[in-house]
């Protein structure tokens, strides 16, 4: 019985152990995560830091790289259980705005620093009822490839790719009458790519709220829907546009089932052979009435719970610098947020693969566009759900889209109702 | 006899667990779902605001017609399959220890791995629908269709008629109360097992003497029988079925359309998607009070405590 | 003579079939599993036998995914989980059983009763309670909470209430105390109950995905039922891999029942058969 007994407590000492990593040395330690950038960019982001340790020796900074969807989860949690990190590289961020618990950077951060960045990337992904709360990071800028021979067997003219969303739904309606091939690879749901409300807010439909109500039950977004609608069902989009599944949307475009691939640049390319190089064109993403191409953000945030918010905020700011951008930049292709470093030649140095041409086009339109930022209200990640759903149901014709939007309309004013 | 305070130091251990890990949490519970709370910001009273909030919400009816569509779907079949299944195996044939220990394996796998397993067979061109193209039938995407299975089975059969009455259960639903039946079943079947074996022989026999069938011994021997088992059986079957979580969160994540939600998912995703704390705590309330309707009803259908054992 | 024969071979017959269906997806896994890349998965009519046959799966995603610490975690979870759970039940069931106090019979019911309500309405306070005790994401918070439940209790009781009276009072007479008594004579005439105990215990503990799911956010921690869920980011749509996985999960499970499954089907129906 008695080693029992011992069993018994040597289990239960065991498992109320957890490991502690207490500050050592005197030095502040803060803790920086970012998303999958693990092997690739190690020794981008390990050099980074070491120049600011160098720079500020009572810091330390330990890096944790963790997987993309865990992130959002993980940093829930973290911040749930009063140890949060103290910079992280997060998305999914409406959830995390409307709790309050990130640090507003407009207060944090120097108007001269501010002033470093971007407009639209400073008042993007991070913006929450007129404040912002995140240090823009890297980004990246649609563009769109076209396939030049399907555009010719439609008797499309292969040099004149369509410039605006309209002329897009219309070339690739043309696409799929002509030469039975998907005119336009696109994809819809809100975990990739463009979903409904980013379709509404191409076509200048924006913003979606009205102090306590939604105002998305209109005519006018009625018929910006209507009008992908109308291209889902005559299979100018894909069949499987809604739903998400890797890396179908570039697949189709790759195996020359669909004519045109909006994308976020050149990385593609390593995907093509050289007989399909020669048919493929790079040009700009089309506009809607807004007139702006989307872009994407990546950010830091920094918790209002962690203990040292003073030295991640400068922490944060290092990172997210003109320089730092720079190098990353060169070391992959994604663009940069600050203003120095987008104005640089770098990104307008000559061409030497299409992949560059891709690169330069989205870098060319920085001052063009806008960050796909979901509505600043509480329970977006609800609502999106809602939204996607009777977009789908719409789009496979169990409803009109006029009904959908109501249903929408319903929907989302209980919610905030209740919020 | 023995000391005054021994049976409460040998009770303390335990109880003291169950107190902090279900007493406490049931009472805050009750005492959550009377507020709103979102773990950041301190509780806000809001008195029965959550439930009438769940009257007005359009998705929890939608999950609460699921879970009792399900629950009526998997209860019946698991007590009438896992009974016939015990019928089957309870016979003296040679190696019958082996099939029943074989039987037994869905049992002991876990949800995840079940999930996963079926998730692959459902798929659209998946095994069950290149099972059924050997017999010419073109089968659904299982998991993915939110037609109605009597919608479903019009068209089948030639009719293109359609109607809101033939929408429930959705198809993706029946292949997950399917699931839940095939993991369950040995596991009553035991049960049931047990039951069988320990009625006399004697009384077959006279049925037997007596000129009647084999189904008719069933049907006015063995079923009256084993009502005890039946009780038992049904009542957990139901208090199980109106727990389903793991086939849900592993296959369909409530979809297509929130035709798998089912009201334990839901829960999970208020309270910790959304971190509706409050909301989620009155919709657990909701769903207790379910359980024990059922298995109030199941008691009283099952024909009470008449013949109660043990 | 012959009848008899053809009943006989239709039972077997019929009892193939059902055995069929009910294991007929464990064997598609591994078919799946061990099949090679270029193979199709969705090939019809469907392919059994793979051909080749590859192992590179297996050792594919195991290499990918730490399974070694995995299965570590769960075992560690699910053994301490035994322990805890035959040493709270078993001591909580003998007073139950043997020994008379204020209040008896108020807490066997109230035991009884926690068996009614189903873990899924505690969930969230149940979190938020592991919570404040600060054992979210260590291995106590996914132990501590089930490592005493109503059915351990009752089973438990119930073997002790089969122990005759007659023993117990010789021990008092000799001078033993009611621990002695409950570990030298009482736990040892109950070995049966429990080991089936344990063995349910073991098997829901390797299982248990949704509390583990709650309480671990760190990978690190995480069990092989939380793992295999994950796969789905992890691995895509790679059903090779996921299968290889899911199979590398269940075979610790199929062992550990084929060495103790005779507690299995006894367990259950302890207390009404008439062996």
């Amino acid at each position: 019985m008695r080693p029992f007994l011992l069993l018994v407590s040597l289990l239960f000492i065991l498992t109320t152990c957890s490991s502690s990593d207490h500050r050592d040395d005197g030095r502040i330690t803060i803790e920086f995560w970012t998303i999958a950038l693990g092997d690739a960019f190690a020794d981008y982001i390990n050099g980074m830091i070491a120049t600011y340790e160098a720079q500020h020796p009572n810091v330390r900074v330990r890096w944790v790289d963790v997987s993309g969807t865990e992130v959002a989860e993980k940093f829930l949690a973290s911040l749930v259980g009063d140890d949060p990190p103290d910079v992280v590289n997060a998305y999914d961020l409406p959830r995390f705005l409307q709790y309050d618990v990130l640090v507003n950077m407009d207060e944090a951060v120097s108007p001269a620093d501010q002033a470093k960045r971007l407009e639209s990337f400073w008042q993007g992904m991070g913006y929450y009822q007129g404040s912002n709360y995140a240090l823009p990071w890297y980004s990246s800028v649609n563009m769109m490839w076209y396939n030049r021979e399907i555009f010719s067997a439609a008797g499309l003219d292969p040099d004149q790719p369509p410039q605006t969303i309209d002329e897009m739904l219309e070339m690739g309606r043309t696409i799929r009458q002509q030469t039975g091939k998907y005119g336009i690879s696109w994809y819809l749901h809100p975990s990739l790519g463009t979903p409904a409300w980013a379709l509404l807010r191409l076509d200048g439909f924006w913003p979606l709220f009205d102090g306590d109500h939604t105002t998305i039950n209109s005519p006018k977004a009625c018929a910006i829907l209507q009008k992908w609608v109308d291209a889902y069902k005559d299979g100018t989009l894909p069949p499987e546009a809604l739903a998400a599944a890797g890396r179908d949307n570039v697949n189709w475009f790759i195996e020359g089932r669909a004519a045109m691939l909006p994308f976020s640049g050149g990385w593609i390319t390593r995907y093509f052979d050289t007989s399909f190089e020669a048919k493929v064109t790079a040009t700009r993403h089309p506009r809607g009435a807004l007139g702006k191409m989307p872009a994407s953000n990546m950010v830091l945030v920094v918790p209002k719970k962690s203990p040292n918010v003073k030295e991640a905020v400068a922490f944060g700011l290092f990172v997210t610098n003109d320089v730092n951008q720079l190098a990353f930049c060169r070391l992959v292709a994604i663009l940069p947020s600050t203003k120095k470093a987008a104005a640089d030649p770098y990104f307008r140095r000559p061409p030497e693969t299409i992949a560059d041409v891709a690169n330069s086009i989205s870098a060319a339109d920085i001052p063009n566009s806008f960050v796909q930022a979901p509505p600043d209200v509480r329970g977006w990640s609800r609502m999106e759900d809602i939204l996607y759903e009777e977009f789908a149901k719409a789009m496979g014709g169990q409803q009109s889209i006029e009904k959908a939007l109501a249903r929408v309309e319903r929907k989302w004013n209980h919610l905030l109702h209740y919020q | 006899m023995h000391s005054k305070i021994s049976p409460y130091l040998f009770i303390a251990p335990g109880l003291l667990c169950l107190a902090t890990f279900f007493a406490y949490p049931l009472l805050d519970t009750f005492w959550l779902s009377l507020h709103k709370y979102n773990i950041f910001d301190p509780p806000e009273f809001i008195g029965l605001e959550n439930f009438r909030r769940a009257l007005d919400d359009e998705l929890f009816w939608r999950v609460l017609a699921n879970t009792l569509l399900y629950a009526l779907i998997v209860v019946p079949s698991l007590v009438v399959i896992s009974f016939f299944l015990a019928l089957l195996l309870n016979s003296t044939l040679t190696g019958i220890k082996i099939f029943r220990t074989l039987y037994y394996i869905p049992v002991v796998t876990s949800i995840v791995v079940a999930g996963i397993v079926w998730k692959w067979i459902y798929n659209a061109d998946g095994l069950l629908n290149a099972l059924l193209q050997g017999l010419g039938i073109s089968g659904p995407s299982w998991l993915a269709d939110a037609r109605g299975v009597p919608q479903a089975l019009v068209e089948f059969l030639g009719f293109s008629f359609s109607s809101p009455w033939l929408s429930e259960p959705a198809i993706a639903l029946f292949s997950v109360a399917l699931v839940t039946i095939w993991k369950a079943a040995p596991y009553y079947m035991i049960i049931y097992l047990a039951g069988l074996q320990g009625i006399p022989v004697q009384l077959m026999e006279a049925a037997r003497v007596d000129g009647a069938s084999w189904w008719q011994g069933v049907r006015n021997v063995i079923i009256p029988t084993i009502q005890p088992y039946t009780l038992v059986v049904s009542i957990i079957a139901t208090i199980g079925a109106l727990r389903t979580f793991g086939e849900v969160y592993v296959m369909t994540g409530g979809g297509p359309f929130h035709r798998t939600n089912l009201l334990s998912y839901y829960i999970y995703t208020l309270g910790f998607k959304y971190l509706e704390v409050g909301y989620a705590s009155a919709v657990s309330l909701i769903l207790l009070a379910i359980i024990m309707v059922f298995a109030l009803l199941n008691f009283r259908m099952a024909g009470g405590d008449n013949t109660g054992s043990a | 003579m012959s009848r008899d024969l053809l009943q006989r071979l239709g039972l077997y017959l019929v009892l193939l079939l059902v055995g069929t269906v009910l294991l007929l997806p464990f064997v598609w896994l591994l078919s799946t599993a061990l099949k090679s890349e270029s193979a199709d998965l969705f090939s019809y009519p469907p392919q059994w036998i793979p051909d080749p046959i590859v192992w590179s799966n297996f050792v594919k995603s195991w290499n990918l995914l730490p399974f070694g610490l995995y299965i570590f975690n769960t075992f560690f979870i699910a053994i301490s989980t035994v322990v805890l759970n035959l040493f709270f039940c078993s001591l909580t069931g003998y007073a139950l059983a043997r020994m008379r106090f204020a209040g008896r019979q108020v807490i066997f019911y109230a035991v009884l009763a926690t068996a009614m309500v189903p873990f899924q309405v505690l969930l969230i306070p149940l979190f938020i309670v592991t919570l404040k005790l600060g054992l979210v994401d260590s291995y106590a918070g996914v132990i501590l909470p089930v490592a005493v439940n109503a059915f351990g209790i009752f089973l438990l009781r119930q073997a002790f209430t089969t122990i005759p009276l007659d023993l117990e009072n010789a021990a008092r007479i000799d001078g033993c105390n009611d621990f002695t008594i409950y570990a030298r004579i009482m736990m040892p005439l109950i070995k049966p109950a429990l080991a089936t105990q344990a063995a349910f215990t073991f098997v829901a503990q390797w299982n248990d995905f949704l509390w583990p799911l709650v309480v671990l956010k760190d990978r690190d921690l995480y069990t092989l039922q939380l793992a295999l869920a994950s796969l789905q980011g992890v691995f895509g749509v790679n059903w090779r891999y996921i299968s290889a996985a899911s199979i590398i999960a269940l075979v610790p499970t199929i062992i550990f029942f084929f060495f103790t499954q005779r507690f299995f089907t006894q367990g259950l129906t302890s207390g009404g058969v008439k062996e």
